[in-house]
């Protein structure tokens, strides 16, 4: 019995592994790519760094950086490499969930909460970039924590904070929360925790003079600006757009009938939910924008609760005189209920590539192969361009030189940190999107000083063109 | 076969159902953005008189229903009326469909929608649309936004049935069925893809045992979830 149930498991894993890989291993965001570029930078001998001979970090995921530059020995496509990546830790994940429960005697909760952590949309947008994976190894920490292998999570859970800094997040929680809950302090995991992430960040600041990544700074200036929502407003207007549709509802509801239950008596959960909570404080905080990949983190822990609220439900419900068989029935049934948006979410997500892949692409291939290797690019999304172009990159978003990030506030838009940016570092060429600059009087230097030299579009709505600098401005 | 057998059958053929119901409803959510010429700096010949602005462009999806073009209004005093029509090509004699409009009523700034009914077959046929208004006289009539760098892969501008350099700003819409959804994402997925991977069999065999294990794997959770409740009990 329990082998056939390991194999129906495994072969859902597989099957759910295979899908994804197929429906979005083509897909991509365009922050990501400055990941990779990192990366191919590294495998090129040019060094860990964004552009050649510039050394900031730039980069949120720094150890995912060189993961991938590890993996791009045997696998050059480091886009895909990537997609496989989040694809193979998004089932991991899941498998992480349910082991968790299964181990304290609670297998339907885990089930329930793979299932709908393995399709969930919020997941599945951040393919490409280190989300996937960083999550994974948030999980296997709590995982091994739950199981008392303490120097195992320590590990894991250091690794999680070397790919993202925010997950100095989960092992402050656990720290908190093993004080609180078990004593003495367990110093060899503590040791362990403190050695790896002491000498990673002390490392990237000889190499980098910080160990902040300057994404940090210029998401904070984007969501002080006037056409930006920071991240915590985001999340209100996210549970107002899911709240319209009634089967996101139905999760809304079990979420909360399960956080009663996980509050009173299912207290296993508590470090998760710990962690999602000082996660969210966090982020609310610093006030960065709106992405879509920041929500990421919150999914383990939502799911856990509509899980959780399933099996308080029909616990419920076998109170009452209702037939077992007919009570697998609505089971069954009320999972396929919560499955239907998250089927949709995924049918959308493998449906729809972002519009920006294809014509960034063809701008970066254009520029690599019509611009001369010393050429500067200054562009407003630096990444898919930047990881196909090859050049010297000037980003106006503040991603790469930190102080354009300074002029992004709540009174300047980005055309304004383009124009700062072009004035001051001269790109040789300048990508825009159309309708920037225009053919205002303020905005005749550019004119003056730039020509278009390309034309790209994607035949839906986007059009940019690339110019080229004829004298300074 | 035993009656507990049965009973498992029934359920699973009964969820099996509801998800194939889902992932129908799911396919049928989806839409396809609209295709064109999103930009349009400068503006084309007046339509006036014998004069007509036109486009000519090859569908990339069935089921094409709207057309939106994005014109610059005649004053209201002087507006007088344009007829849309739609052909397979410039030298074809007989419209697909045709349309007055009054353009008093056109909001300047804003594009200009004729929709019609989806033309299944559109994948990979040629369309021809132009504008005339034989009332108007120059000076008075509207213009088409248009833009002279534009390529369009099977496209071009025409003025007066001759082709011209660039094409106009304007945008189709597909309508699909749930078929064509199925059809053209299958599509998309075998693009390029060697082998096994590289037909469409193989998507829609993997999409059954997905669906197949699923159901195999609600019924796992369904026993747990009363193994635990015997167990709690």
């Amino acid at each position: 019995m329990i082998r056939r149930q390991r194999a129906v498991e495994a072969a859902l894993g597989t099957l759910t592994l295979v899908g994804l890989i197929l429906l979005l291993g083509r897909g991509g965001n365009d922050d990501p790519y400055i990941t990779f570029r990192y990366a191919n930078n590294l495998l090129a001998g040019h060094g860990f760094v964004y552009n050649v001979g510039q050394r900031t970090l730039s980069t949120t995921a720094p150890l995912y950086a060189i993961l991938l530059a590890g993996l791009g020995l045997i696998w050059s496509n480091l886009p895909t490499l990537s997609n496989v990546l989040s694809a193979l830790s998004l089932v991991l994940g899941a498998a992480f969930l349910l082991n968790l429960s299964q181990d304290r005697g609670h297998r339907a909760t885990g089930m329930i909460a793979a299932l709908l952590f393995s399709l969930s949309p919020w997941m599945l947008v951040t393919f490409g970039a280190e989300t996937c994976f960083y999550v994974m190894l948030i999980l296997a920490g709590l995982y091994a924590y739950d199981r008392s292998r303490l120097t195992l999570a320590a590990g894991v859970l250091a690794l999680a904070a070397m790919v993202r800094p925010d997950g100095l997040i989960v092992g402050v929680t656990l720290g908190l929360y093993h004080l609180v809950r078990r004593r003495p302090v367990p110093w060899r995991p503590v040791i362990l925790y403190a050695g790896l992430l002491g000498g990673w960040y002390v490392g990237l600041w000889f190499y980098f003079g910080s160990p902040v990544p300057t994404t940090l700074l210029a998401k904070q200036q984007q969501g002080q600006m006037a056409i930006s929502t920071q991240f915590g407003v985001g999340f209100l207007d996210l549970i107002r757009e899911h709240s319209h549709q009634p089967l996101y509802g139905l999760h809304g509801i079990l979420a909360l009938v399960g956080l009663a239950m996980v509050v009173r008596k299912v207290n296993y959960w508590l470090p998760l939910l710990a962690w999602t909570l000082l996660y969210f404080l966090a982020y609310t905080i610093l006030g960065v924008s709106k992405y879509p990949w920041y929500y990421a983190p919150l999914v383990p822990a939502f799911v856990v609760l509509v899980a959780e609220g399933v099996v308080a439900l029909t616990r419920r419900l076998a109170r009452t005189t209702l037939p077992r068989p007919l009570l697998m029935g609505f089971t069954g049934l009320l999972l396929i209920a919560l499955l239907a948006p998250l089927l949709a979410g995924t049918a959308r997500a493998g449906w729809r590539t972002d519009p920006r892949l294809e014509v960034y692409r063809d701008i970066g291939q254009w520029l690599d192969a019509h611009t001369p290797p010393q050429a500067s690019i200054g562009v407003l999304e630096v990444g898919i361009i930047g990881y196909y172009a090859h050049r010297r990159m000037i980003g106006f978003a503040g991603l790469i030189q930190p102080d354009v990030a300074r002029w992004l506030t709540p009174t300047t838009t980005y055309q304004d940190s383009a124009a700062w940016a072009i004035s001051t570092f001269q790109p040789d060429y300048v990508v825009l999107h159309h309708g920037a600059f225009s053919s205002a009087p303020e905005n005749d230097w550019f004119w003056t000083a730039y020509a278009p030299v390309h034309h790209f579009a994607n035949q839906q709505t986007r059009w940019m063109t690339v110019y080229r600098r004829s004298e300074a401005p | 076969m035993t009656k507990r057998r049965l009973f498992i059958l029934g359920l699973m053929a009964l969820w099996m159902i509801a998800l194939v119901v889902v992932a129908k409803t799911s396919v049928d959510h989806l839409s396809v953005p609209p295709w064109g010429n999103p930009v349009g700096e400068s503006l084309s010949a007046e339509v006036a008189g014998n004069t007509h602005v036109g486009q000519m462009f090859t569908a990339p999806l069935p089921g094409l229903y709207r057309i939106e073009i994005a014109w610059v209004p005649a004053p209201i005093a002087k507006a007088q009326c344009v007829i849309f029509h739609l052909k397979t090509d410039p030298a074809s004699t007989q419209d697909l469909w045709t349309a007055d409009v009054d353009t008093r009523s056109v909001q300047g700034g804003m594009p200009y929608g004729f929709e019609f009914e989806p033309m299944r077959n559109s994948k990979g046929q040629a369309y021809y649309f132009y504008l005339e208004s034989p009332g108007s006289a120059p000076g008075d009539a509207i213009t088409v936004r248009y833009n002279p760098n534009a390529v369009l892969e099977g496209g071009s501008a025409y003025l007066d049935g001759q082709p011209v350099a660039g094409n106009l700003q304007f945008h189709t819409f597909y309508s699909l069925r749930t078929r064509d959804k199925i059809d053209l994402l299958l599509t998309r997925m075998t693009e390029g893809r060697p082998y096994l991977f590289g037909t469409k069999g193989f998507y829609i065999g993997l999409a059954v045992a997905y669906v197949l294990v699923l159901g195999a794997f609600l019924l796992q959770i369904a026993r747990a979830v009363l193994e635990d409740l015997e167990e709690g009990s």
